[in-house]
């Protein structure tokens, strides 16, 4: 009688854990193993970039872990979990994504494409300092005027040549 | 035998060099000022660097040039000086590419300016959704210029210096005539770029918002995806190239821009003034036509055989798009590089491959072998089934209209043929890199012809990882298809007939 109401009370537990504890899955390898992945739950995970692009109650949501893109098909309120997306001097929120894989999505004009059903941010994203280059500045203040000079006096010369 | 004196020519040459250096120079204030209103200080810092050492190295070369001592070009140093031209903007427009942090190596550098000038459309750029918008406008104003022609550019600003200013814009790949000289066709050809660039910039942009972007986003992607599809050109601001936005609306509006760009400007010209029957009667367009409607049908009969997609939509939307990205030689991918590969299947594969290789039309920002010589050869053929079949009486001369009806002579059959000829061998030694390389035949091919198109669709070999040389070969394959091999020949055959010269007079 113990060990069954304790098997029960393990069972419970087991469905409380969230359904992506497993690794996730890499974008390479869904893209060049689409076919054997199409229509399976997978974890998926990377940075946001770019910009959520509403659709009505849903939005896309393109996240990329360092190798490819994917685009990911989630709730609007999915999408307002995440903070931050990756752009020129900005890191995005990494988020951990559950959800059906899509080879060629027949209801996203044949897409390849991930439905979510969880989304976990699991890192904030932040700013990235990109501070200005000393030597960048020097070459611009010395070599600036040097080219506005040569202009000048090619446009002179030019202009001579064309009078005689 | 005369010893004709060369040193005056060069004076000419290093005038043009020079015009074309600072060209580039002054273009890169665009991407300056675009990098100064998004407050990226280093990229502005980037651009003005790079701006200045064209600029130098242009104002220089002029002045050089400016000498009373100047003679006209031949035609032969023109062409030359086209090849020239492209290889030197090549190395300017790298610069700011290198000191942007954005790629692995110069070599990279020159491969993505290449592949832009050339409205290729590979790329080797690192963690391209985290790039500079300056960066990102540069990129796809090289593309927008290397449609037009950077030769072109340059020729507008020409007005009392037109000397060799025809056998310049010739050896750009383009031929036709517009107007009566050179620098009046080259500003109209601009005057029509900038005409669609501010009708496409508007229609795209709104495009992109409808999509899901929002404010200043949607104006720069719209720019951008326009100059991206009306040189056909293949860049995106993105890494998923097209699919970023999944948008079938925004990928149907590139297609109606990136078919336009890939027309003759001549028909251009003859639409606008009044001419709307050339759209129909224009060799190009019906061989344009008619190959199209092959290879898509070719492309669906794979597809389908492999039930590589659920419903007819997903097959219009991904097969359609990709056989006329191709066709059009624009490149643009709403589908992932190795999906081609693993998933499209050999009939696919081949129709589009083909599709690449035929190309758009001539004097177009496309590449390939174009319409009008695929035209010439297929009416060339008939003609010849006719002259067997039919007696000698009732045999007429051959013509064929473009823009005006014209007798089909034994030259423009030989042209094109030598032309193609030059583009299948460029194809088959890029194939052959590429499986030096190591990689499969049909992703060897699939590639090189890519890049003999100027197409810019990948099958999953053009990575930063690429072995060097095979960066070279696509390099040069790039630039001698674009400007259809008789520039660089001339170029090759200048520098070789000066260092034989040089080697006479040491020895002597």
């Amino acid at each position: 009688m113990r060990s069954k109401i304790l098997v029960t009370l393990l069972l419970l537990a087991a469905l409380t854990i969230p359904a992506c504890a497993a690794e996730a899955t890499g974008s390479t390898e869904l893209i060049n193993r689409a076919a054997q992945w199409d229509g399976k739950a997978v974890c998926y995970e990377g940075e946001a970039i770019g910009e959520a692009l509403p659709r009505g109650d849903w939005a896309w949501v393109n996240v990329s872990d360092g190798e490819n893109t994917i685009g990911c098909y989630v709730t609007r309120d999915m999408a307002a979990q995440i903070q931050r997306y990756g752009r020129y001097g900005v890191r995005g929120d990494t988020v951990r994504l559950t959800g059906t894989f899509h080879r060629a999505c027949p209801e996203h004009g044949g897409d390849l494409d991930l439905h979510v059903t969880e989304l976990r941010v699991l890192q904030a994203g932040h700013a990235v300092a990109m501070p200005v280059s000393r030597a960048l500045a020097w070459a611009s203040g010395i070599l600036g005027p040097l080219a506005v000079a040569l202009i000048a006096v090619a446009i002179f010369r030019k202009r001579c040549y064309n009078e005689d | 035998m005369v010893r004709e004196k060369s040193g005056g020519k060069l004076y000419t040459v290093c005038s043009a060099l020079g015009l074309v250096a600072l060209t580039l120079g002054v273009l890169q204030c665009i991407p300056a000022v675009t990098s100064l209103f998004c407050r990226e200080w280093n990229i502005v810092l980037v651009f003005v660097v790079s701006a200045a050492v064209s600029a130098i190295l242009g104002a220089a070369l002029m002045l050089i040039g400016s000498s009373r001592r100047r003679q006209p070009m031949g035609y032969g140093v023109g062409l030359a000086v086209a090849a020239a031209a492209w290889f030197l903007g090549t190395l300017l427009c790298a610069v700011p590419y290198r000191l942007s942090g954005d790629y692995l190596s110069y070599l990279d550098c020159c491969f993505d300016v290449m592949s832009g000038l050339t409205t290729t459309g590979l790329t080797l750029v690192q963690k391209l959704d985290h790039v500079s918008n300056g960066i990102n406008m540069w990129r796809h104003i090289l593309t927008f210029l290397g449609g037009q022609g950077m030769i072109v550019l340059a020729l507008v600003f020409l007005s009392k210096d037109a000397g060799g200013a025809y056998t310049m814009y010739v050896g750009e790949g383009k031929d036709e005539k517009l107007l009566p000289n050179a620098v009046s066709t080259a500003k109209r050809i601009w005057e029509i770029s900038i005409l669609y660039l501010v009708i496409g910039s508007a229609v795209l942009s709104a495009a992109a918002a409808a999509s899901g972007l929002r404010g200043g986003r949607a104006v720069l992607h719209g720019i951008w995806i326009y100059m991206s599809a009306w040189s056909t050109g293949g860049f995106g601001p993105m890494s998923q190239n097209i699919l970023y936005y999944h948008s079938t609306f925004l990928e149907l509006t590139t297609v109606v821009f990136f078919v336009l760009g890939s027309f003759n400007f001549a028909l251009h010209h003859a639409v606008l003034t009044g001419n709307r029957r050339e759209l129909r009667r224009n060799l190009e367009t019906v061989t344009f036509t008619t190959t199209l409607v092959i290879f898509i049908s070719l492309a669906t009969i794979g597809l389908m055989r492999g039930h590589v997609y659920p419903n007819v939509a997903a097959m219009f939307r991904k097969g359609f798009y990709q056989v006329i990205s191709g066709h059009t030689t624009t490149g643009f991918m709403s589908i992932y590089a190795k999906q081609f590969y693993y998933e499209w299947g050999d009939i696919a594969l081949f129709a589009i491959t083909l599709a690449m290789l035929f190309g758009g039309s001539a004097c177009s920002t496309a590449g390939g072998f174009k319409g009008i010589r695929t035209g010439i050869i297929f009416a060339t053929f008939r003609a010849e089934v006719r002259r067997m079949l039919l007696p000698d009486s009732r045999v007429s001369e051959q013509k064929i209209h473009h823009i005006r009806d014209v007798v089909l002579t034994d030259r423009a059959v030989r042209s094109a043929f030598v032309i193609v000829t030059a583009y299948i061998i460029t194809f088959a030694l890029g194939t052959l890199a590429g499986m030096l390389a190591g990689f499969p035949m049909a992703m060897a091919a699939f590639e090189s012809a890519s890049a003999t198109g100027n197409v810019g669709l990948s099958i999953g070999i053009s990575t930063p990882a690429m072995p060097a040389f095979l960066k070279v070969t696509y390099i040069l394959i790039m630039w001698v298809a674009r400007l259809e091999f008789m520039s660089v020949l001339a170029l090759g055959a200048y520098c070789v007939r000066k260092v034989r010269r040089t080697c006479d007079r040491k020895y002597w």
